[in-house]
C-alpha cells in the first residue's frame, strides 16, 4: 500500500459544542492536487487550520506524511507550506528581511539565492527592499506563494490562494504550485477554492465540505 | 540536541523582534512619553529635597516604571496576531518557549533602555546620585521579573476582546511580592542604612520564579 500524503480519521472540531468540522475523513495520496470546496461556513479553514496544526481537532486523528499532527513535530513542520487566508508577513519589514528571517527559522541552507530566485519568480524582485505594509492585496500574496515555498515543503495547504491575485498572479500560482512541472518528491496541494471554473485545470480531484461534512469526494487515481 | 537550533532561532527572532519594535514605536513611544510625564509631575507636584527625596523616590521610580512598562508590553502579540506573524511562527519549526523567550528578552531590552533614560532623568529633577551599580542592578532585575509576567499575560489577553484592559487587572496583584520587593531594595540602597541583600534576595527569587512559570505556561497561553 502507498503512503499516504494526507490521512484524516474521523476529524471533529466543535465551538461551542456546535461541530464546525464533523467525521471528515480523507485519504490523498503524494502527488496529488486537491481542491476543497464548500460554501463559506463549511469547514474549509477549519480543517486546513487542523491540519496545519494550528488548531486541534476535538475528535480525531490525522497524519501527514506519516507524521501525527497532534504532536506538532519539528519533521512535520518542516514538510508543511501554508498560505492562510490572512497575509503572514511582518508590515514592517522588506519581502528579503521577512523571507530572510523565516529562512534562518527552517533551516534554509541557500537562503540568499532561493529569496533571490522566488521573488523573481512571483515576480516582485523589484519590490524586494520595500516595507510590506505598503503592498497591494495581490503583492502580499505573491509574496506569501514564496514563502510558502521558501523551506520546499513536501505538502502545501492552502486556503484560497487565489486571493487578491490578477491574471498575471494566478499564471504565477498555477506555475509555481497548482500546475507546477513535477520533481523528483511529487508535491501535495490540498487547496480551498470558490474559484470552481479554474479547478479544472489544475485539481486532480476534491472534496466538497457542506456544514462541517463530506458530502462529494471525486478523487482522480493519484488520491483516494 | 534540540537546544542549540533553538537558541540559534531564538536569537534571530529577537534581533526580528527588536527590528519590528524600534520601527513600530506606538507602544514604546507611549511608554516613554507617560514615563518623562509622570516624573516631571513628580519633580513638580513633590518639592524634595535631600533625605525627603529618598523617602518618596523607590515609590516614584517603581510606579513610573511598572506602568509604562505595562503600556509598553500589553499589546506585545497584538501586532503579531494582527499581522499574522504568531501562525506563521506557531506553524514553522519553532519552540513555543522560543518565541516568548525572544519577545520577553526584547520587551526587557527596549524597557532597560527607556528606564535608564528615565534614571537620567530622576538624577537631574532629583539631585540624587541614581546611577549607583546596586541601584542599576535592582532595576534589571525587576525589570525582567515584571516583564515576564506581563508579556505571559499579554499572550493570554489576545484573544479577549478588551482592548488589553484584562492586563493590568490580572498583572497588578500577581506583582505585588515583586514591586514590594523592588521598592524596598531600591529604598535600602538610596538610604544606605539597611543592608538591600535580603530584598536583593527575595526579588531575585521572584524573578526567577515568575520568569520559569511564563516560560512554561506560554504554550499553554493559545
Amino acid at each position: 500500500m502507498q503512503d499516504l500524503a494526507i490521512e484524516t480519521n474521523c476529524v471533529t472540531r466543535r465551538y461551542n459544542g456546535f461541530p464546525a468540522l464533523n467525521r471528515v475523513s480523507i485519504q490523498i495520496t503524494p502527488g496529488s492536487r486537491i481542491a476543497l470546496l464548500g460554501d463559506n461556513g463549511s469547514g474549509k479553514t477549519t480543517l486546513l487550520s487542523i491540519l496545519s496544526t494550528l488548531l486541534q481537532s476535538s475528535e480525531g486523528s490525522a497524519t501527514i506524511l506519516g507524521y501525527d499532527i497532534a504532536k506538532k513535530s519539528t519533521a512535520l513542520r518542516n514538510v508543511i507550506g501554508v498560505i492562510r487566508h490572512q497575509p503572514m508577513l511582518y508590515e514592517n519589514f522588506s519581502p528579503v528581511e521577512d523571507l530572510d528571517l523565516f529562512a534562518k527559522i527552517y533551516g534554509v541552507s541557500d537562503a540568499g539565492e532561493q529569496i533571490r530566485r522566488l521573488l523573481t519568480s512571483v515576480g516582485i524582485w523589484h519590490l524586494r527592499n520595500e516595507a510590506i505594509g505598503t503592498f497591494s492585496r495581490g503583492q502580499k500574496q505573491r509574496l506569501m506563494i514564496a514563502k510558502a515555498l521558501l523551506h520546499k515543503p513536501k505538502v502545501l495547504l492552502l486556503d484560497e490562494p487565489e486571493i487578491g491575485l490578477d491574471q498575471n498572479g494566478l499564471k504565477v500560482l498555477d506555475e509555481l504550485i497548482l500546475m507546477r512541472e513535477e520533481e523528483s518528491t511529487p508535491i501535495t496541494v490540498l487547496a480551498a477554492t470558490h474559484r470552481e471554473e479554474r479547478m479544472d485545470t489544475w485539481a486532480t480531484g476534491f472534496v466538497r465540505l457542506e456544514r462541517g461534512q463530506i458530502i462529494e469526494t471525486t478523487l482522480s487515481e493519484n488520491a483516494r | 540536541m534540540i537546544f542549540a537550533p533553538q537558541l540559534k532561532i531564538g536569537v534571530n527572532l529577537l534581533n526580528a523582534n527588536l527590528k519590528q519594535a524600534w520601527r513600530d514605536k506606538t507602544n514604546w513611544m507611549t511608554a516613554g512619553m507617560f514615563a518623562v510625564t509622570a516624573l516631571l509631575l513628580y519633580s513638580f507636584a513633590f518639592n524634595l529635597t535631600g533625605g525627603l527625596v529618598r523617602n518618596l523616590l523607590p515609590g516614584v521610580i517603581w510606579t513610573v516604571f511598572l506602568f509604562s512598562g505595562i503600556f509598553a508590553t500589553a499589546q506585545s502579540f497584538q501586532q503579531d496576531r494582527q499581522d499574522g506573524i504568531l501562525d506563521a511562527l506557531k506553524i514553522s519549526p519553532i519552540h513555543p518557549m522560543t518565541i516568548y523567550i525572544a519577545k520577553t528578552l526584547a520587551n526587557i531590552l527596549m524597557l532597560l533602555l527607556i528606564e535608564f533614560v528615565l534614571l537620567l532623568a530622576a538624577t537631574i529633577l532629583f539631585s540624587e546620585p541614581l546611577f549607583t551599580p546596586q541601584l542599576l542592578i535592582i532595576v534589571t532585575i525587576g525589570t525582567i521579573g515584571y516583564t515576564a509576567l506581563s508579556t505571559l499575560l499579554s499572550a493570554i489577553n489576545l484573544d479577549r476582546n478588551n482592548g488589553g484592559l484584562l492586563l493590568p487587572v490580572l498583572a497588578l496583584p500577581l506583582l505585588v511580592p515583586l514591586l514590594i520587593a523592588s521598592v524596598e531594595a531600591t529604598s535600602a540602597s538610596l538610604q544606605q542604612e539597611t543592608s538591600t541583600a535580603p530584598w536583593i534576595l527575595l526579588l531575585s527569587l521572584f524573578t526567577i520564579w515568575s520568569a520559569a512559570i511564563a516560560t512554561l505556561m506560554f504554550p499553554l497561553a493559545d
